[in-house]
């Protein structure tokens, strides 16, 4: 299995560069420099302080956001999961709350908290934290009445089917929630940080725009990106740690078989997903409009490059998260009792 | 023996005044005996069984264990339900132990008795295992094992056996047997099994009606030994338990 994963990562990993390296050389601007240039910028910034400055203040800011969010949303997701009376409640409320565009009040949190970290750990916390709640929640929901039932029969108390029932059952959709809000928490860390502040990847990469240095552009994203990936990882390997009945669970499905599943999501989120992602690299294009040239040729391979970046990505995605889909967080705890079941009848 | 272990009186239970599930039950156990019940789903035999362990509440009357009135879960009462409650996160060790952890039994005590009861269900190598992991059989008797390892003296099962093969499930009922002879262990089975309930019980209730009530007590004096399911006697108190069901 890790065998598999580091041959996904490395394979990926190649796929990406030659992809960066056709585009590159296709595109021939330098407002998309090689990999080996800017591979070579990145390991002359590791060498500076300034780099690693900007490094540790992002890794500060999402790290201790997300910790700030799961601190308040995997009790209260807990709770509202729990128990019925405060989910007639608070849910209402959540829900009212949650479809807002989080983002929207970095003004406010500006305003209200300053410049310095404060106020963009609090954006990052107030963006994530419902997701976390959420997951928590469903998590909790799908537990099943008869583990309560057997636990009462037992003489446990509230607290003891809480520690033993309720929290195990809320925590496999919790960290489905973690690796998911890693990409958001570093999004809204990078708008926070281009607004606000003179720190930060974000600071870094808006900076070097500013200053027409597209090398450190690259620098900068391949830093947040290597960042995204290092939190990801360590939520996956955490999870494995923590929930290790998922993967007991999971063992009984073949290899092939979840090989199998994940050629095939590979082939249908790859075509809808790639399309979807289009406007976003057009919108980049767009933006560098305003200072530069853009001819039909360097239209047509941005969108060469975006899809066979996308198409690289999604299939390192799903060779790596080829056993987290086998346990999706709100089938998890049907799926289980009944997936033993059939287990044994065969 | 002789002494009556489990007692229902009068025990009514609605869940709005207008859905009434059970109507006025009252019957007994005596210890060491064995009572199955059996009835169509959906009329409240379940809703029974945890009023007997305390987990339900009845609208009126009570259970009585030795006497003393039923207030809430009790340690002489073990409880299996329908499709085991072993927690997926535990493994065999995990759940064998939660409950005497729940109790605040001593730790060297708990490894004791874990130990013991594993070696007796025939799961050693089994213990770091999770759930999932196993076979139904091997869940089956981990499932029991969790319930005898608080060495209660009553065992109130909720269709113990009810998605297992019928090998499997005929070896379970007869490890179940051994095990309430070694222990001598009063039981209440609830089962939509009419093979199973005259192979369990000394006594078969069958329920039936809207609200809830006792349609008729079939005895079963010869019940017990592994031989009985191709007695001839077995399938004559087979037939009388099927004419009472088919009658509702």
């Amino acid at each position: 299995m890790n065998k598999q994963r580091l041959l996904g990562y490395a394979l990926s990993l190649a796929a990406c560069l030659l992809a960066w390296k056709v585009a590159a050389v296709l595109l021939n601007s330098p407002v998309l420099p090689g990999p080996e240039e800017t591979l070579r910028a990145f390991a002359a910034a590791v060498g500076t302080s300034t780099f690693w400055s900007n490094f540790a203040a992002s890794t500060f800011r999402v790290l201790s956001s997300i910790a700030l969010a799961w601190l308040l949303a995997f009790p209260l997701g807990i709770m509202i999961g729990y128990d019925r009376k405060t989910d007639r409640y608070v849910s209402p409320l959540i829900f009212l709350t949650y479809p807002i565009p989080k983002m929207v009040f970095l003004p406010v949190m500006i305003l209200l908290f300053g410049l310095g970290d404060l106020s963009k750990i609090l954006l990052i916390t107030l963006v994530v934290f419902f997701q976390i709640l959420v997951a928590t929640k469903e998590g909790v929901s799908g537990l099943d009445r008869k583990y309560i039932d057997s636990m009462r029969s037992m003489g446990a108390s509230e607290g003891d089917i809480i520690r033993e029932a309720v929290i195990p059952a809320a925590l496999p959709s919790c960290f489905t929630a973690l690796r998911i809000i890693t990409g958001t928490s570093i999004s809204v860390l990078y708008f926070a940080e281009t607004f606000a502040g003179t720190s930060g990847l974000g600071y870094m990469i808006t900076n070097a725009w500013t200053w027409g240095n597209y090398t450190e552009i690259y620098v900068g994203i391949l830093a947040m990106s290597i960042l995204g990936i290092a939190i990801y990882e360590s939520f996956t390997y955490l999870e494995r740690r923590v929930c290790r009945w998922t993967r007991a669970a999971e063992d009984d499905q073949g290899e092939g078989g979840s090989w199998d599943k994940a050629v095939n999501y590979a082939h249908m989120i790859k075509i809808s997903h790639t399309v979807f992602a289009l406007p976003f690299g057009l919108a980049a294009l767009v933006i560098l409009s305003t200072d530069h040239i853009i001819t039909l040729e360097m239209v047509l391979w941005i969108i060469v490059a975006i899809v066979g970046a996308r198409s690289a990505a999604m299939g390192f995605n799903r060779i790596v998260d080829a056993g987290i889909d086998s346990r999706n967080p709100r089938t998890s705890g049907r799926h289980i009792p009944q997936g033993t079941l059939s287990v044994k009848q065969a | 023996m002789g002494e009556r272990m489990l007692t229902a009186e009068g025990l009514t239970k609605e869940f709005t005044p207008e859905i009434r599930v059970i109507e006025d039950l009252s019957f007994s156990v005596e210890s060491g005996r064995s009572l199955t019940i059996i009835g169509p789903s959906g009329c409240g035999k379940s809703t029974l069984l945890y009023m007997l362990a305390g987990l339900t509440r009845p609208t009126s009357g009570k259970v009585l264990i030795e006497g003393r009135e039923v207030k809430g879960p009790s340690r002489e009462v073990g409880m299996i339900l329908q499709d085991f409650g072993l927690l997926p996160w535990k493994t065999v060790w995990g759940n064998i132990c939660l409950g005497m952890r729940i109790r605040s039994v001593p730790k060297g005590e708990q490894d004791r008795r874990a130990r013991e009861i594993i070696k007796y269900l025939d799961l050693e190598g089994h213990e770091d295992d999770y759930p999932s992991r196993m076979s139904g059989g091997e869940r089956q008797r981990l499932a029991i094992g969790r319930a005898l390892v608080m060495e209660p003296s009553i065992l109130l099962m909720d269709e113990p056996f009810s998605s297992l093969d019928t090998l499997t499930r005929e070896r379970l009922q007869n490890t179940l047997l051994e095990v309430r002879e070694q222990k001598g262990l009063t039981m209440v089975t609830v089962t939509h099994s009419i093979e199973e309930a005259v192979f369990l019980g000394d006594e078969i209730m069958v329920l039936g009606g809207r609200p809830c009530g006792i349609r008729a007590i079939v005895p079963n004096p010869d019940a017990g030994g592994k031989g009985y399911r191709s007695d001839e006697r077995f399938f004559a108190v087979c037939r009388e338990v099927r004419r009472a069901v088919e009658g509702l």
